[in-house]
């Protein structure tokens, strides 16, 4: 399904808090992410299987350590898919702040763009000629992700709903 | 108070930031002011309305580069169905801004989506989702009235201001509409809010042809339109609650673009070292409207029958301003008004230097994708000073159980953003990140414990304050974009944080209906879309 990168930065900040992560931890994960997504990337169950990973706390503050000395974070070893294109993610970011291409082995990123050379994550990723104007996501991940969002969210009652927002028993004009 | 003191530690306080006025900085009047300008032409291409007022329409506006049109889509609504709350499911009316022209298919697409509202799933060709409802107290009576071939009386349409009502104008990519960032560097949707703005100026012609229909299928050939004099007097209502109050908070750097240029504005203007006769007459005609217009502002809540009170007593005491300079106007009022009157007179000031004010106007946006990133190469020290520097008022109190009474969240049905008192609802383990003094003055204390070498350092032990760092580091540079008030406050009215980023798009006839949510009017006194000129696009309000 194709989604606002709006609504999705917002919601990957939501499910990631809802994962346990603090707010600014989610929010260096929803840039990444909408980084790779502005590059025609398919967000997929990887990123959820991310999110699930006990490590997932620790590899973000570390990437995002580097990100805030401008500094490259090293390519991580055997990574799984999601850590794979969430530090890629970082990258692209940090590409953009110095406006620089960085190479790796089999990736190269600028501050437009993402080239993979024969890399076997290739299959999320297809170059584009035009702008990319929605984000890919599968409905299943866009749906788990909408799961973790939702801890975020205090249950319903009647008294929240009367008190909380203020408006009286009679909202009609 | 000269300019060298208009710093935020003095203005950004709740009380003042709640009695902002609408000026020809707001978006409504940025906008009118372009479309007149550039001679926006008018078009009712659709307006497919039956016996019982129900269809679809298609209202558009073309610019000399593109055309965006309204679809809208009018229903039969019961009335015990009609709430302005989020949790609503059907409305009177529901909308959409099309970029460009909507063919057959896409205004049948849009019928599946759009009244749907928060169900919808839209596409880059739409740009804003909305929805209004009708004034129980006015619309039945006015159409009647109209069926009869009479006229309604202007008290009874002052008594409630509007006929309908918008209780959301979504854009910015939300439900799958347009990304601002694709649209943003067109020069008509640079300024803040363009694309909202023109959603609701044409609903409100869409609703006066509403009205129109509906009265001529009550009376036939008896049934009169409404005078055009007495049309123009009504706005579109709006009914807003806690869900716009996030905003000011969460976008400081933008909120900062919108006081800092008003101020930028001020500077240059009382660099001026007396008033010239036009701009003296612009300033005082400006104050001579807002007098005759007071008697419209009604409102049964106490807060504001006191605050129009008191702006009715400024507005007099304005009759003694200094008028030896703008400086030494914007002093007296400084020393002798409450702050309703002190920011009544700067929207005369601004609106009588049009040329100094646009110019400030056209710098009220921000890319906020760039800059993003924490800098994390600055020193323990450095972020020290900076929170001393810029949230010197946060570190003054104790965040005693007083100071964090009231804790922001939301609510699963609806999404709808609520404010809780924290002792009396068990919702602390659900609340957002709306607290930023408390949250610096926490971010204080564990700098103060820590010997990590650098800022970065210290996040990778505590990633729990980069949130609240990268708040530090944009407030640096954006000083007005910080609240220097309590968010959590047992003593926060939450509809001073909604008074200000109304004020800025051009609403005013404010009426709360409790301390977190108000009823206020869009584009009342504007030329309709039908009469719009560059003679007429500015000079109302």
């Amino acid at each position: 399904m194709k989604v606002s990168f709006n609504e999705l930065e917002a919601r990957l900040k939501k499910a990631a808090k809802g994962a346990g992560l603090p707010w600014g931890l989610g929010e260096e994960f929803a840039k990444s992410l909408v980084w790779l997504a502005q590059r025609n990337v398919r967000l997929d169950a990887w990123v959820a299987d991310f999110l699930k990973d006990q490590k997932c706390s620790d590899q973000l503050a570390g990437w995002a350590y580097e990100l805030d000395l401008r500094a490259v974070a090293s390519e991580p070893q055997e990574p799984s898919v999601g850590e794979y294109w969430v530090w890629l993610g970082f990258q692209g970011r940090l590409a953009k702040i110095q406006n620089a291409e960085l190479d790796f082995e089999t990736i190269r990123v600028s501050p437009v763009s993402l080239e993979l050379f024969g890399h076997s994550e290739a299959e999320y990723y297809t170059q584009s000629a035009e702008p990319i104007l929605r984000a890919d996501v599968s409905s299943a991940l866009w749906n788990e992700l909408e799961i973790f969002e939702y801890k975020t969210y205090a249950p319903e009652s009647e008294a929240s709903r009367l008190k909380g927002a203020g408006a009286g028993v009679t909202d009609n004009d | 108070m000269s300019m060298a003191l208009r710093t935020p530690d003095r203005l950004m306080k709740l009380n003042r930031l709640g009695s902002f006025h609408p000026s020809r900085m707001s978006f409504m009047h940025q906008l009118l002011r372009r479309m007149g300008r550039e001679h926006w032409r008018y078009e009712q291409r659709l307006f497919d309305i039956d016996e019982r007022g129900v269809g679809r329409a298609v209202l558009t506006m073309h610019t000399p580069e593109r055309s965006y049109s309204l679809v809208a889509f009018a229903h039969d609504l019961p009335d015990e169905l009609r709430s302005d709350r989020v949790i609503a499911q059907a409305w009177d009316a529901t909308f959409c801004l099309f970029d460009g022209i909507p063919t057959a298919a896409d205004v049948a697409r849009l019928e599946t989506q759009v009244p749907g509202q928060e169900t919808a799933r839209l596409t880059p060709t739409e740009l804003c989702l909305s929805r209004a409802n009708r004034s129980v107290r006015l619309w039945n009576g006015v159409v009647e009235t109209l069926s009869q071939g009479l006229q309604p009386s202007l008290d009874s349409l002052s008594e409630v201001g509007y006929l309908m009502r918008t209780t959301a104008v979504y854009g910015s990519g939300k439900f799958g509409l347009c990304d601002r960032s694709l649209i943003a560097e067109r020069p008509e949707l640079n300024a803040p809010f363009q694309a909202e703005m023109l959603t609701v100026f044409l609903i409100r012609q869409f609703v006066l042809d509403l009205l129109n229909r509906c009265a001529r299928n009550a009376g036939g050939d008896a049934a009169v339109e409404l005078a055009p004099e007495l049309a123009r007097t009504l706005g579109i209502g709006n009914s807003t609650g806690l869900g716009m109050a996030p905003f000011l908070v969460n976008h400081p750097r933008l909120i900062d673009r919108w006081i800092g240029a008003r101020e930028g504005a001020l500077a240059q203007i009382c660099e001026c070292s007396s008033f010239a006769p036009e701009p003296l007459s612009r300033a005082l005609a400006r104050l001579a409207r807002g007098k005759a217009n007071l008697p419209r502002w009604r409102s049964a809540h106490p807060y504001q029958v006191e605050r129009v009170a008191q702006l009715k007593r400024d507005l007099d005491h304005l009759e003694s301003v200094d008028l030896s300079s703008p400086q030494a106007s914007l002093e007296w009022a400084e020393e002798r008004l409450s702050d309703e009157g002190r920011e009544y007179w700067i929207t005369c000031l601004l609106e009588a230097y049009p040329d100094i004010t646009d110019r400030w106007s056209e710098q009220m946006s921000i890319d906020e994708s760039k800059d993003y990133e924490i800098d994390g190469r600055w020193t323990l020290g450095q972020t020290l000073d900076a929170i001393d520097a810029h949230f010197g008022w946060a570190l003054d109190r104790d965040w005693d159980q007083s100071e964090t009474a009231r804790v922001w969240y939301v609510s699963q049905e609806k999404l709808e953003p609520r404010l809780a008192e924290r002792a009396e609802e068990p919702v602390e383990p659900y609340e957002q990140p709306l607290a930023p003094g408390r949250d610096m003055a926490a971010f204080a204390v564990a700098l103060q414990q820590s010997n990590a070498i650098n800022l970065a350092s210290f996040l990778l032990q505590h990633p729990e304050h980069r949130h609240t760092a990268r708040r530090l580091q944009w407030v640096c540079k954006s000083p007005f974009g910080e609240i220097h008030d309590n968010t959590i406050s047992a003593e926060l009215k939450p509809i001073d944080m909604l008074r200000l980023k109304l004020s800025f798009f051009g609403a005013n006839y404010f009426d709360p209906r409790s301390d977190r949510w108000l009823r206020i009017c869009m584009f009342a006194d504007a030329p309709f879309a039908t009469e719009l000129s560059a003679s007429n696009c500015e000079g109302w309000g």
